[in-house]
């Protein structure tokens, strides 16, 4: 090894000592040994690194200093409490204040009720209690009654919600009892199920207890179907005009 | 952060570190009220984000990561070191003198303030935490090769400094 290859070593022994390779490690004491200004050098720079990391130690630390941090931390930690409650406070008050405003919408938009609409009410459910009944379920969903063919709505034995095929759509039930047959209406939008693909043209399929459907549509909207299940001979059976099918 | 787990960590942290942590502010920033600043920042900061410390044999080298950030941080905004040139330092006397005299603190830090902080830390961390040319491009995220390569003329400035004899011999080259 020659001086300047020794000289660069010894730049990067690192004061751990363990930044050379053994062999170069090996190599360098090698010449140190044999080379005196080579081995001044170092000697120099071993001392120097001494001495400097001596005076980088030499830091006098203050005696209160880790109280203080301490005490600085804990403030921190009280202080992330704090907004952490601040935060739920705050988080807890727009809950109530937006429960409190869908209440208040609630109660401000609230239909009033005057006795005149009461009376005129009960007047018609009086006057015409089948058409009332049949009005009130459908139209909730903005639905009337208008199929192709008029139903005798003295056969109406029943109105209400029923399940249909997974979906809860109004349902009118007749009974013809003279003639010991049901019929069950259905009433459907396009939304509820893709109805215009049933065969409109009273085909059926065979039936267990004879039961038959009709698809009748509405006078008034195309969107608005009726989808009639019922036994019997026909569905003459629960129409007012009986000479049409 | 949350719940007493955290305040035993941290204090833990404190309890272990602080008088290190404190050391490396004052060579960082050249000051007694700076380094405190700084040290109540770092922990500070390591407690906000102490659940990212998953080994606590890292815990050491992750707040002095911490603190030097802090330090950066404040110094972009504070260029009040009057720093040198390292281009005209020397190499490796050819004639050493036979005797180093002894460094006082005051005036190794004099000459830590001459220094770019980019060539500052690698000296501070060299001997004052006996860290390998490995550690200290993993705490400064450089290549070791930079690492060596800084800290060779650092180390330079310093002997320039604080060996009169050398300083003059190298100026007058």
């Amino acid at each position: 090894m020659d001086c300047n290859t020794a000289r660069m070593l010894s730049t990067f022994f690192g004061r751990q000592g363990a930044e050379l390779a053994p062999e170069d490690a090996a190599a360098l004491d090698a010449h140190l040994t044999g080379c005196s200004k080579c081995g001044d050098m170092v000697k120099f720079e071993r001392a120097f690194d001494d001495r400097v990391a001596k005076a980088m130690l030499a830091v006098p630390v203050p005696t209160s200093l880790k109280g203080r941090l301490l005490d600085s931390v804990s403030a921190q930690r009280g202080s992330w409490y704090r907004q952490k409650f601040y935060a739920l406070a705050a988080l807890a008050a727009g809950i109530i204040a937006v429960v409190g405003g869908v209440v208040a919408w609630q109660v401000g938009t609230a239909p009033d009720l005057t006795l005149s609409e009461i009376v005129a009410d009960e007047d018609n459910k009086a006057r015409d209690p089948t058409t009332a009944e049949i009005a009130n379920l459908l139209g909730r969903r903005g639905i009337e009654f208008n199929p192709e063919r008029r139903f005798d709505l003295n056969q109406l034995a029943g109105a209400g919600l029923r399940d249909f095929h997974g979906r809860e759509v109004p349902c009118l039930i007749f009974v013809n009892a003279s003639k010991n047959a049901q019929a069950k209406v259905y009433v459907v939008r396009d939304r509820d199920f893709n109805w215009k693909n049933l065969p409109q043209d009273g085909s059926s399929v065979p039936s267990v207890y004879g039961f038959q459907v009709a698809v009748l549509r509405d006078t008034r909207r195309s969107d608005v179907g009726y989808i009639v299940v019922f036994t019997g001979a026909g569905l003459e059976l629960f129409l007012e005009d009986r000479s049409q099918i | 952060m949350g719940g007493t787990a955290s305040g035993q960590g941290i204090a833990s942290l404190v309890e272990r570190h602080y008088e290190s942590l404190y050391r490396y502010a004052y060579r960082l920033s050249g000051g007694a009220a700076d380094a405190e600043d700084l040290t109540q920042e770092a922990f500070c900061k390591a407690q906000a984000q102490l659940s990212q410390l998953r080994d606590q044999d890292r815990a050491k080298p992750w707040l002095f990561a911490i603190l030097r950030n802090a330090y950066l941080h404040r110094a972009r905004s504070d260029r009040a070191h009057k720093q040198v040139s390292l281009d005209a330092v020397g190499d490796l006397p050819d004639d050493p003198p036979p005797d180093v005299p002894e460094i006082g603190s005051d005036q190794l830090q004099r000459a830590l303030n001459e220094l770019p902080e980019g060539f500052r830390t690698p000296v501070i961390l060299f001997y004052f935490e006996d860290m390998s040319y490995r550690d200290i491009a993993e705490q400064m995220e450089l290549p070791i090769g930079t690492v060596m390569s800084r800290l060779a003329r650092a180390k330079a400035h310093l002997r320039d400094r604080l060996v009169p004899s050398v300083g003059e011999v190298t100026r007058g080259l």
